[in-house]
């Protein structure tokens, strides 16, 4: 009887064991297809795997190491990640940061196509680790610790964009922006070593005029690796440039960010050069590079959330198209926009006149009044296809025609303009015209050998310099008057300061008429009062006139308002 | 390193302390064993049979068993046992660790800052933890398997005493361990040697040799960088004489001389001070706030860990240690040898190139005789070891500032073998952090062979007490369920710290049942677990758990504190030496434990019904 059930038992478990290894060998079945096609796709897990492309070998490197660990764990590869984690966690806490480093390799073997664990620890040791230490020296070396960490997950993962970005970004701001850049950028220069590890990268492109190494053009070829990864059409939902992906990823950023990239940082690269070395041909030859870069990046079709692209270097044609059209539609209806406005204006309820008459600050607005300014402000503006709609049947179809093209073409402006402004394109594109200029370089050359005699004692001298020097920011500040509120403006204050001083040593006045006062002026149209309601007049011809630029609220009305005026 | 203030303890200081325990402790248990074991029995036979079954025993254990214990029976079940275990799984774990070490280096970071301690860290882990495993699943399967077999019927018909199997056992699995922990010391020695060793030469296009002084005759001193070999590389100063040495780059250097036969190149030596054992000689800690009056402590400056306490710059405020017993043997070179292990904080970014600058002050500790030297600067080195020679010689500080004539270290400071040495920052709004062991006086290093052999032998410690474990538990359960006695002994004397932190709530998950119950909902450990249960159960829950955690936090205090006897594996690897008074304190709690375990293995083998 014992031994009959025994039996049995075996048999039960003889046929569990069968009736489990079924679907495990549906599931799990390896492909076994060649190229040519024969053979057979493998098993569900197998056809997932190829589909999106997460086989190791299509993802980067095959690590013995990584993989050992990996069937080491016997399935509890998440469980020994996470106890791994913790104990990284407590490393850190107690400043224990050789085995802090030693964890977070072990963690990268065991979850190698992780991004997340790649960039968060990279970012750790570059950023936090590496703010422990007292010694600048020592914080450059953990910050290139979050650099190598970076530059293996890469060998792992050498289709996804995201490391090569972080490691352009990292090799950039981290040294060439921080407290201690100056001193970084030195190390990193001198850092043969180091160069040598950093696979992908082509490292005579990334010398600068003097003939080191730069961390900008280091950054700038890997951001362009990045891009690279991204131009393959690899999938990913990292960048925010697909609709139907939107409110899914929670990481993602502006691809406009990301295409700009690589020209930022050669800008950085020139900004760099020009306050360490001596300003002329070489910096203006950095600067003219950089500047062809970004009218690069201004040409490229950016893709967008809203689903269509956008090419920066496109928003005055744009903006000419829309006025083109809308100036055909004037033709067609002289002083019809004026007439339904006034109609509008006379359908408006006394509260919502009132409150558009009264020119009451913005701010002193009570909620109801808020909302019929609102109202009042919405009926209105008048829109291109209100304008056409109006006309006779004869004319309809043709002003309907320019209507809906200058609406497009508004669109489409304010999106690019909106896009723009992100990266404050128009600036940056101005800067690097001013920059390589001659007189730019000269007028730097000449405050930096103020600076100089100032410094050697020389008052005479430097006072001569700075003089030098004013005559040729006068003659930028004019062309450029946009730059007189600009970070350009605001390094030079520092030079008058002590051109003042050289004055002093020398008992002179300064001059009332000193050339660069409007560096002291605020400048104009700049901060207009508080809560000034928008003029009426800017109303007199509205773009599309969508919703959103009507005021969503108190505070976007004035600018919803304003944009209206430039579409003008 | 974290460096416990306990256990600068000296062996003669704790003995007494511990002595006293032990006395109290003893008869205490033996006297609570004795009423479990008569409650138990008496459920079963009724309270007068179990009182004559439960005297019996101890009449038996102290009358016949103890007096009669043969050594020869206890030897030959060694024996027995060595070739048992010789048989089974011995050589597989021997067989496991030789291909661990052999691909060991896949695992370990080459480029890692301190690979001695990487790989002194990974050898004694390794070799701690499959030691202890091995000791599990040997010594939780012999008896049970024996009594299995029923070869346990042919030794208990013999006239074996459950004494004598019991500690015979525990010999013969001991002995075989032993055998295999020297095999593995001396395979982990040589692993760790063959790591650290490399080669540099010398970068001939980097030298820079220094124009020859006039008139002195003597060449030029020069320096220059190596090759870069195993992810780095060292820059070196030569004298003129042409021997000099390397900086110090992964906790090593290398001496470097110039080529007698041609003098244009270098030869470099093999990597030094890799491998060694410091002897820090630590003070006592005390703290001046910054008015200069006595604190418990210094600032908390925001950090988590609370190890070292800061002191504020450009003020009164000091860390002072007291150091005793100096003698005229601590000074070396007519030197006092200072290390210092200092934590910085600035509050502000300050002139970036420069450490954060401080002081220190030696001062005398005799009443009458109040004496500070001058002040001696010195620029922080944070995360490393950074070493004052202070000069026997010094001027002292009056208290109007000014200095004095010189005077003797030793003869003018020292007091009863007493001295002070005052800490202080010199940079405003910066701050020193410091903790106890963040400043030693420093004697000679020992040796760091001895120091490593001192880490196996902890391990042996560690293992005896396992195979203890292993043979008691065996006695009375099979040999799965012994085997998860011993690990859960064994996860609570590691993990008791942890057990303490959870009950508590310093740490985070909540008990047993808590940990389940998030583990199955996947929660976070921080999130309250009242969102979605509702308070009733939740409470249950908590109460449930805090009964069970105060059990398991109970048993920690009687248990065995294996994250102790693991330390010397963190002192080899930070290359300190580990103190003789503490393995001695080891050795010889590890001592009771064991006869203590042994005691209730023989009980529990002696009352249990074999032949049943």
């Amino acid at each position: 009887m014992t031994q009959n059930a025994s039996f049995i038992r075996k048999i039960i478990y003889g046929g569990a064991i069968v009736a489990l290894l079924f679907p495990l060998f549906l599931l799990g079945q390896p492909a076994t297809k060649s190229e040519s096609g024969r053979g057979s796709p493998g098993g569900k897990l197998a056809q997932m795997r190829a589909d999106f492309g997460l086989s190791q070998a299509e993802l980067g490197k095959i690590d013995p190491a990584s993989e050992t660990m990996k069937m080491a764990t016997l399935g509890l590869r998440g469980f020994a990640t996470n106890l791994l984690w913790t104990k990284a966690n407590a490393y850190k806490m107690r400043e224990s940061w050789d085995r802090l480093s030693a964890t977070l390799n072990q963690i990268a073997k065991l979850q190698p196509n992780y991004i997340t664990v790649w960039e968060f620890q990279a970012h750790n040791l570059s950023y936090n680790v590496s703010a422990e230490f007292d010694d600048y020296r020592h914080r450059y070396h953990w910050v290139k610790k979050g650099l190598d960490f970076l530059m293996e997950g890469t060998q792992y993962n050498q289709r996804n964009p995201r490391l090569f970005w972080n490691l352009g970004w990292f090799t950039g701001h981290k040294i060439g922006i921080s407290d201690e850049s100056k001193q970084f950028r030195k190390l990193f220069r001198e850092d043969e070593p180091f160069h040598d590890k950093m696979l992908y990268i082509d490292m005579s492109r990334a010398r600068g005029p003097d003939g080191y190494v730069d961390n900008w053009l280091v950054a700038h070829l890997w951001y362009l690796q990045s891009s690279a990864v991204v131009d393959t059409g690899v999938p990913i939902t990292w960048l925010r440039m697909d609709p139907e992906k939107e409110g899914l990823t929670d990481k993602r950023r502006s691809s406009v960010i990301f295409y700009s990239d690589p020209s930022m940082a050669l800008i950085g690269h020139a900004e760099a050069i020009t306050g360490e070395m001596e300003p002329g041909e070489k910096t203006r030859n950095a600067w003219r590079r950089a500047g062809l870069e970004w009218e690069k990046f201004g040409n490229l079709d950016i893709p967008t959330s809203f689903g269509h692209t956008v090419r920066l270097n496109s928003l005055r044609q744009l903006q000419a198209e829309e006025q083109r059209m809308r100036a055909k539609l004037e033709e067609l209806s002289p002083g019809l926009r004026e007439e339904i406005r006034e109609e509008r204006r006379a359908a408006l309820t006394p509260d919502q006149l009132a409150v558009w008459e009264n020119r009451k600050s913005m701010v002193d607005l009570s909620p109801d009044e808020m909302a019929n300014f609102r109202e009042a402000f919405s009926r209105l503006t008048v829109t291109d296809l209100d304008v056409a709609a109006a006309l006779p049947d004869q004319l309809r179809a043709r002003a309907l025609y320019f209507a809906m093209r200058a609406t497009e073409a508004n669109n489409l402006a304010d999106r690019t303009s909106s896009y723009a402004g992100i990266v404050n394109y128009d600036y940056w594109k101005t800067r690097c015209e001013v920059e390589q200029s001659k007189v730019t370089a000269d007028a730097r050359r000449f405050t930096m050998l103020a600076d100089r005699a100032a410094d050697g004692g020389d008052p005479e001298g430097a006072r001569g310099y700075y003089e030098q020097a004013w005559d040729e920011w006068v003659q930028i500040f004019e062309k450029y008057p946009q730059l007189v509120d600009d970070v350009m403006a605001e390094d030079l204050k520092p030079a008058v300061f002590r051109y003042k001083l050289v004055l002093d040593q020398l008992d002179e006045e300064f001059p009332r008429d000193f050339k660069l006062k409007m560096l002291d002026e605020p400048p104009e149209g700049e901060m207009p009062p508080e809560g000034q309601m928008p003029p009426e007049g800017m109303l007199n011809e509205s773009g599309s006139g969508t919703e959103s630029e009507a005021g969503q609220d108190a505070g976007t009305a004035p600018a919803a308002a304003g944009d209206a005026k430039s579409g003008q | 390193m974290e460096i416990r203030p306990e256990e600068f303890t000296l062996f003669s200081d704790w003995f007494g302390s511990a002595l006293k325990t032990f006395v109290i402790a003893v008869p205490a248990s033996a006297f609570l064993a004795i009423i479990v074991c008569y409650v138990i029995s008496a459920a079963r036979r009724g309270p007068v049979e179990a009182f004559y079954a439960v005297a019996g025993v101890i009449a038996s254990a102290i009358g016949k068993d103890l007096p009669a214990t043969s050594a020869r029976r206890i030897l030959a079940v060694a024996r027995l046992t060595v070739k048992e275990a010789i048989r089974r799984r011995l050589i597989v774990a021997f067989i496991i660790f030789v291909i661990a070490f052999l691909f060991a280096g896949w695992f370990l970071d080459p480029r890692s800052d301190d690979p001695a301690h990487l790989y002194l860290s990974f050898v004694l882990t390794t070799t701690n933890y499959l030691v202890i495993v091995l000791a599990i699943s040997l010594a939780t399967a012999s008896i049970p398997s024996d009594i299995k077999s029923k070869t346990i019927y042919t030794i208990v018909t013999k006239p074996v005493r459950a004494s004598e199997i019991v500690v015979g056992r525990v010999l013969g699995f001991a002995a075989v361990i032993s055998v295999l922990l020297v095999a593995m010391c001396a395979i982990s020695y040589l692993f760790v040697n063959r790591g650290m060793r490399h080669e540099h030469q010398v970068n001939e296009e980097s030298v820079i040799v220094s124009p020859v002084a006039e008139g002195s005759g003597a060449g030029g001193g020069s320096e220059g960088l190596t090759t870069s070999d195993s992810y780095h590389r060292h820059s070196f100063k030569v004298n003129p004489q042409g021997v000099g040495v390397t900086d110090k780059v992964r906790g090593h250097r290398h001496a470097v001389a110039r080529d007698v036969a041609n003098p244009s190149s270098y030869l470099v030596g093999e990597p030094e001070g890799a491998l060694e054992a410091r002897v820090p000689i630590y003070g006592q800690l005390r703290f001046l706030d910054r008015e200069g009056n006595p604190a418990d402590k210094g600032v908390n400056v925001g950090k988590e860990w609370e190890y070292r306490s800061y002191i504020e710059g450009r003020s009164l405020a000091t860390a002072i240690w007291t150091f005793e017993g100096i003698t005229p043997a601590d000074f070396r070179e007519g030197n006092l040898p200072i290390a210092m292990t200092l934590g910085v904080f600035r509050t502000h970014k300050g002139d970036i190139e420069t450490r954060v600058r401080g002081v220190v002050i030696l001062s005398s500790v005799n009443p009458r005789k109040p004496l500070q030297c001058e002040p001696i600067g010195f620029e922080s080195q944070e995360f490393s070891t950074q070493q004052l020679r202070i000069p026997r010689k010094l001027r002292p500080v009056g208290e109007d500032g000014a200095t004095g004539r010189e005077i003797d270290l030793f003869d003018d400071l020292v007091h009863e073998g007493k001295l002070e040495i005052w800490l202080r920052c010199d940079d405003p709004g910066q701050f020193f952090g410091v903790a106890q062991a963040d400043l030693s006086l420093e004697a000679p290093n020992a040796s760091f062979e001895w120091n490593f052999v001192k880490a196996y032998i902890s391990i042996w410690f560690q293992v005896l007490i396992v195979v203890c474990m292993g043979v008691t538990f065996s006695t009375f359960v099979n040999s799965p369920v012994a085997i998860m006695a011993s690990v859960c002994n064994i996860l609570l004397g590691f993990f008791g710290g942890f057990v303490s932190e959870l009950r508590t709530g310093e740490a985070f998950g909540g008990g047993p049942i808590e940990a389940t119950i998030r583990l199955a909902r996947q929660d976070n450990l921080v999130k309250p677990l009242e969102v979605d249960l509702g308070v009733v159960a939740v409470r249950i829950v908590k109460f449930l758990d805090n009964a069970l955690l105060s059990v398991m936090d109970a048993m920690t205090w009687v248990l065995p504190d294996f994250s102790s006897l693991g330390r010397a594996t963190e002192y080899v690897a930070y290359n300190f030496n580990y103190y003789d008074s503490l393995l001695a304190r080891q050795s010889l709690s590890t001592l009771v434990y064991v006869a203590g375990i042994l005691i209730v293995g023989y009980f529990f083998l002696k009352t249990r019904e074999i032949a049943a």
